[in-house]
């Protein structure tokens, strides 16, 4: 059995591996992303390579340290490869006040089987600062969940702190921006219908603050936009983005063009619109991969090992003899 | 004020032990008893305008062009600082590692020191650890550059009589492939801590955006070269040559990435 694979073994093979890794990773730099087809070659080249060694290589038995080194990168390899299999990278927006329905983008392994639409959270409040400039500061979200006992429990989240809830987590992310809550009351009678329109996010897209919203189950499209009076964040000093208090919602439907201040109201075809108030709305990125803590485990097992090796291998030499 | 005096002080003397150490390269004369105070003078010198620019902006040297140049002058001037104290058989090696530290000097010359806020994302102690540990990298391997640099100046004989008095190739060789062994843990660790970093930041520990893919390749050339140099044993020059496009690539990835990419490594959107 060894024999046949001494070849697979090979230093030289390891080289060529390497370098088919670096050429599958090579595309990302345009890109934004490696083809997972030629990372899997390289890496599944590489991993046959690894453990053909750690079989065959006599040298290891010799050298414990550098042993484990290899050991811990097959492991690592494996681990990143089924964590592609099983994670699920999401995004979801949400109003304050308002609680997550469901993803709005989905990217996610073939064996993933966490259930990301039972989650039970909501956003409460979204307060960001800005440095002037302005330059985002801090972020700050309170969320609430429900704990085991049904009670709700309230959560700052932001940078560096995630939302851990049932295995999934749940980070604020840059995008944010202003969401005019509005409702609708049918002409004839039925239940008012309350929604709201996730403007493009502030201050990235704040020239562009429009938004076509269809009103559910009227069947009526209109596009809103907010027209800001003055500013929200002050180039000069040091502000909280928050919902600007002087502010009109544009509402344009066919022909006609109308502003509302909040608590107003507009006769469009078959019932009445109204600008109830003006929220902010944050973008939430909920992952959920039960690899990550094993691949940095085996990461560090490996770098670990590796330098274990070259201590026993120089410590006792001189650097220049 | 103080801070441009202490800042051009800094660069002056790092000038002047540059220039030293190539004249004694020339005229074949040890001069360390000048250069080594000198350097340790310019990073006295450097650190005070460091720690001054950190008291004013109340964050560290990692935002900014003309920060991160000055940061990682002083930390591989400190690098090679200590690889000439501890192995003084090397010496005559500033004559080569002082000149691309110049490159970086005048560079820092050029850029704008103007001030700019610490984002969010970068108040964490990976911050700290990370950066820190990708300057042992760069500074290892900016050793082993010098003392690889030795051996291709070596295949001229105007220029490998400059350096004649120092170990022989195999040696100069040896301990290169130290100092990217060293490299290679330390770029290692970087890699796994900005990893850290940006699961913590971001929610994901790896999403091939342009600075994370410069980092891989780099990492995966020192894991290349160090391979070649076991599995086909390349001469020393082979070997000096592998060196040097590492460097090139890290130095790439340090200088150049964060600030052509839009990507959030940039940290203020």
């Amino acid at each position: 059995m060894i024999d046949w694979l001494a070849p697979l073994a090979s230093l030289r093979l390891t080289a060529v591996a390497l370098a088919l890794l670096g050429l599958a990773a090579v595309p990302a730099i345009v890109r934004g992303q490696a083809d997972p087809l030629h990372l899997a070659i390289a890496l599944g080249l590489l991993e046959l390579n690894l453990l053909a060694a750690i079989i065959t290589n006599k040298s290891f038995r010799r050298q414990s340290a550098l042993l484990a080194f290899h050991l811990a990168l097959a492991v690592l390899v494996a681990l990143v490869a089924i964590g592609r299999l099983t994670f699920l990278t999401g995004y979801t927006e949400i109003v304050e006040g308002a609680s997550y329905e469901k993803l709005l983008e989905v990217r996610a392994g073939p064996l993933q089987t966490g259930r990301a639409e039972g989650l039970r959270f909501a956003s409460e409040r979204v307060r960001i600062t800005y440095h002037p400039g302005p330059v985002r500061d801090a972020t700050r979200v309170i969320v609430r969940y429900w704990g085991a006992d049904g009670r709700p429990v309230d959560e700052e989240i932001g940078d560096h702190h995630p939302l851990v809830l049932d295995g999934f987590r749940i980070y604020a992310t840059f995008n944010k921006g202003f969401s005019p809550i509005l409702s609708w009351w049918p002409d004839n009678g039925g239940k008012p219908i309350r929604g709201s329109v996730n403007l493009p996010r502030y201050p990235g897209e704040q020239d562009a603050q429009w938004r076509e919203w269809v009103i559910p189950g009227a069947g009526i499209s209109v596009f809103t936009g907010l027209r800001i009076e003055g500013e929200v964040l002050d180039p000069q000093r040091r502000s909280l983005l928050r919902p600007p208090e002087q502010s009109r919602l544009v509402v344009r439907h066919g022909d006609s063009r109308h502003e509302l201040r909040r608590g107003e109201h507009l006769q469009l075809p078959g019932g009445v619109l109204v600008f109830d108030d003006l929220r902010m709305w944050m973008g939430f990125q909920i992952t959920n991969d039960w690899t990550t803590p094993w691949v940095l485990a085996a990461a560090l097992a490996a770098v670990a090992s590796l330098a274990l090796h070259l201590w026993a291998r120089y410590a006792h030499s001189p650097w220049m003899d | 004020m103080i801070e441009q005096l202490t800042l051009w002080g800094a660069l002056l003397v790092y000038v002047a032990a540059g220039v030293v150490a190539i004249i004694g390269a020339v005229f074949q004369q040890d001069r360390a008893r000048w250069i080594l105070p000198l350097l340790l003078l310019g990073l006295t010198l450097h650190a005070m305008t460091i720690g001054l620019r950190w008291g004013r902006l109340g964050h560290g040297p990692f935002v900014t062009m003309f920060e991160i140049l000055s940061s990682n002058l002083w930390s591989l001037m400190t690098a090679f600082v200590i690889a000439y104290w501890r192995i003084p058989s090397i010496r005559p090696i500033a004559a080569v590692v002082m000149p691309l530290l110049f490159i970086l000097m005048g560079w820092l010359i050029l850029s704008h020191p103007g001030e700019s806020p610490l984002p969010a994302t970068f108040r964490t102690i990976w911050l700290y650890i990370h950066v820190g540990l990708g300057k042992v990298f760069l500074g290892a391997t900016l050793v082993a550059v010098g003392v690889s640099g030795v051996i291709l100046l070596r295949r001229w004989q105007w220029t490998g009589r400059l350096f004649r008095d120092l170990p022989d190739d195999r040696r100069l060789d040896a301990l290169a492939l130290r100092l990217m062994a060293l490299g290679l843990v330390f770029d290692s660790l970087m890699l796994i801590t900005g990893a850290i970093w940006a699961q913590d930041a971001w929610g994901r520990y790896w999403a091939w955006d342009p600075l994370e893919t410069w980092a891989f390749l780099t990492w995966l050339l020192v894991a290349l070269a160090l391979h070649l140099r076991l599995a086909i044993r390349v001469s020393p020059r082979g070997f000096a040559w592998m060196v040097m496009v590492v460097f090139v690539v890290a130095f790439l990835t340090f200088f150049g990435v964060p600030f052509v990419s839009q990507t959030p490594h940039q940290g203020v959107v």
